[in-house]
């Protein structure tokens, strides 16, 4: 396990940006809970028993979805949530991932760290049962529901 | 469903923002920057470095108890779980004696260095015990998404108020009937079990429960209060989560009911923002501010509390008089945990020092989980109720300062900054452009104001898209 400051913000940053803007949809504070959890990380990383990189990329993104289930609670969360589709040309999406995302963000928020670790991350059910610390039958029915969910929209894109 | 990952993919951090994160945590962490690499030793100076910054007592509460700590991770890993727990009771015992009266000490003057700790409330408990403890916690939150908000099922329990790690086991070789519209409490320990499956190794040694926020009126579930893991057979001592205190409920005769906000909480602000401004005199401390919100005491409290405390986070006037503010039972403290927002505005005498309070504003959120819409709120205000809300602020000019500058000095004002990108040609990226209303134009408290943030020299449109698709 690395515990250089390049290596970890080259390697792991952008996966944690990814869970948090996921988890919260706004990239601001995506960006704080990316500076949260590596701050956390540092901090504590000479008493973590983390062997392989798997591992760590796993620990961060559990810290990072902590992280961001802390920040649904807080005040100043529930007073810039309102806003949708500001950051509509932030990362240059094309009109039908604009709508992807739309579709992921109309999710209750249980299912979206699920359906981003299962398709983006590519983790396993059981994986995302220990990261998440969930039962795995919980993460299988879930994932269930938000590919029910999910079914119109992305028809919808394949057939274009 | 590569669509998800196509998507996602395009979500990635700035290389500018990298480099400043890296910076950040060089300047904090030396000893993992480059390839240096020091031995152990940086690891407790640097952690008194990060204290002495932010000059605060209570970021520094881990150490304190230390050696408690320390002894009772130490004892757990040579005789085990019950020597450790003695310990425990040794400290809950010393908790004890501190004179329970205290609270009803008139509250003027005594600015709060603690948060409030309850008869044997362990705040730093051992971390596994926290860990599982928050565990716990979610176990409670999903079975209660899963039984309650989605069905539209209420939750009957019984005389206990609470679910055991008692009734959690019995759950198990109970036969549990389901009835429409209800959810039994062995049918919620059931749920819990299901969401912990897996897990029960780690929690077969603890006794745990679970209380919940009931209604105004103590009938029906609105929300999980804590979670506890006790700490002794006794059940004398435990650790909780979220924090002890740090939860909204008001508890009577052991039910925790949501407080209810009527008119004269504006009063009851009112009084305590009069009585900071008293005390702070009194001491001999000015204050040239105009107003005070909810940023600023979160802000502050964030920085007196939290242990991911930012690096950003300077304390300023705002946050220093909000300290005074954030006593133990107080409005200030009941609006903090609920998440609502209120704001005072203050008088000055002519040397521009806070002299009293003009007015006091406060706003209720109603609908918690609605945040897909606006929040609806509820407001107050004291004095002259009558008078509609309304509070005007000039917009200050921001263009030319970067994102981060600007966000901070439109929230301070009470105004909510939302960012968009836009391709300039003439402004660097992240310098504010401009701003919707634009500056010196009137706002009101609490809208929004857009904020205009240069993404750099945009090429055409459809290129960034093209590139990316190809992918597929």
């Amino acid at each position: 396990m690395t515990m250089n400051i390049e290596d970890v913000v080259d390697n792991y940053a952008d996966h944690i940006y990814r869970a948090a803007y996921a988890y919260l949809g706004d990239t601001h504070e995506a960006e704080d809970v990316v500076s949260d959890v590596l701050m956390k990380y540092f901090s504590v990383c000479e008493d973590l028993d983390i062997d392989t990189s798997e591992h760590l990329k796993a620990w961060l993104l559990r810290t990072a979805i902590n992280r961001c289930k802390d920040i649904r609670k807080s005040f100043r969360w529930k007073r810039t949530a309102a806003l949708e589709d500001v950051h509509k040309t932030e990362f240059g999406w094309t009109e039908a991932e604009l709508d992807v995302k739309r579709a992921v963000d109309n999710l209750p928020e249980k299912y979206r760290p699920i359906v981003y670790l299962y398709y983006y991350e590519e983790y396993k059910t059981e994986e995302i049962a220990r990261i998440l610390s969930l039962p795995k039958g919980t993460v299988v029915s879930r994932l269930k529901r938000a590919r029910d969910r999910l079914r119109d929209v992305l028809s919808d894109y394949r057939e274009e | 469903m590569s669509a998800i990952k196509n998507m996602y993919g395009k979500t990635k951090l700035s290389e500018d923002k990298k480099a400043e994160l890296k910076a950040a945590l060089g300047e904090r962490y030396p000893q993992y920057a480059e390839s240096r690499t020091y031995k152990t030793e940086g690891i407790r100076m640097n952690d008194t470095k990060i204290n002495g910054n932010s000059g605060k007592v209570k970021i520094s509460r881990k150490w304190r108890n230390g050696a408690i700590i320390a002894a009772a991770a130490a004892l757990m890993l040579t005789v085990g779980m019950k020597l450790a727990s003695e310990v425990y009771e040794k400290k809950a015992e010393r908790i004890d004696v501190s004179p329970a009266g205290q609270v009803e000490d008139s509250r003027e003057g005594q600015v709060k260095e603690e948060y409030p700790s309850q008869e044997g409330y362990i705040e730093d408990a051992d971390e596994t015990i926290r860990g599982n403890v928050k565990t716990i916690y979610n176990a409670a939150y999903e079975a209660y998404y899963e039984m309650l908000d989605d069905t539209g099922n209420e939750l009957v329990l019984g005389e206990e108020k609470m679910i055991t790690s008692e009734m959690v086991r019995q759950s198990r070789n109970a036969d549990i009937v389901h009835e429409d519209g209800k959810c039994s409490a062995l049918e919620f320990a059931a749920a819990m079990d299901r969401n912990l499956g897996g897990l029960d190794e780690y929690f077969a040694d603890y006794d745990y429960a679970v209380d919940f926020i009931f209604d105004e009126s103590g009938t029906k579930v609105v929300d999980i209060n804590y979670a506890y893991i006790y700490l002794d057979s006794a059940h004398k001592s435990f650790c909780t989560y979220p924090e002890y205190g740090h939860n909204g409920g008001i508890t009577e005769n052991g039910i925790t009911k949501r407080f209810s906000y009527e008119s004269s909480c504006a009063k009851k602000l009112y009084e305590e923002a009069e009585e900071a401004i008293k005390y702070y005199n009194e001491n001999g401390e000015k204050f040239t501010i105009d107003d005070v919100n909810m940023t600023a005491v979160d802000k502050e409290y964030l920085y007196m509390t939290d242990d991911y405390v930012r690096a950003d986070i300077e304390e300023n006037d705002k946050m220093r008089f909000a300290k005074a503010l954030l006593n133990d039972g107080s409005m200030t403290s009941q609006l903090q945990k609920d998440g609502n927002n209120f704001v005072i505005k203050f008088t000055h005498d002519s040397n521009g020092n806070v002299n009293g309070v003009e007015k006091v504003y406060i706003e209720v959120f109603t609908d918690k989980n609605d945040y897909t819409n606006n929040p609806k709120t509820e407001r107050y205000v004291y004095p002259d109720e009558n008078k509609p809300y309304e509070m005007t602020v000039i917009v200050p000019d921001v263009t030319g300062k970067e994102y981060h500058e600007a966000f901070d000095e439109l929230e301070l004002l009470g105004l909510f900054p939302a960012p968009r990108k836009q391709y300039s040609n003439t402004v660097p990226e992240g310098i504010v452009i401009s701003t919707e209303p634009e500056a010196g134009k009137e706002s009101v408290l609490g809208r929004y104001v857009t904020v205009y943030v240069s993404n750099g020299q945009g090429e055409t449109s459809g290129e960034t898209a093209e590139s990316d698709t190809a992918e597929e």
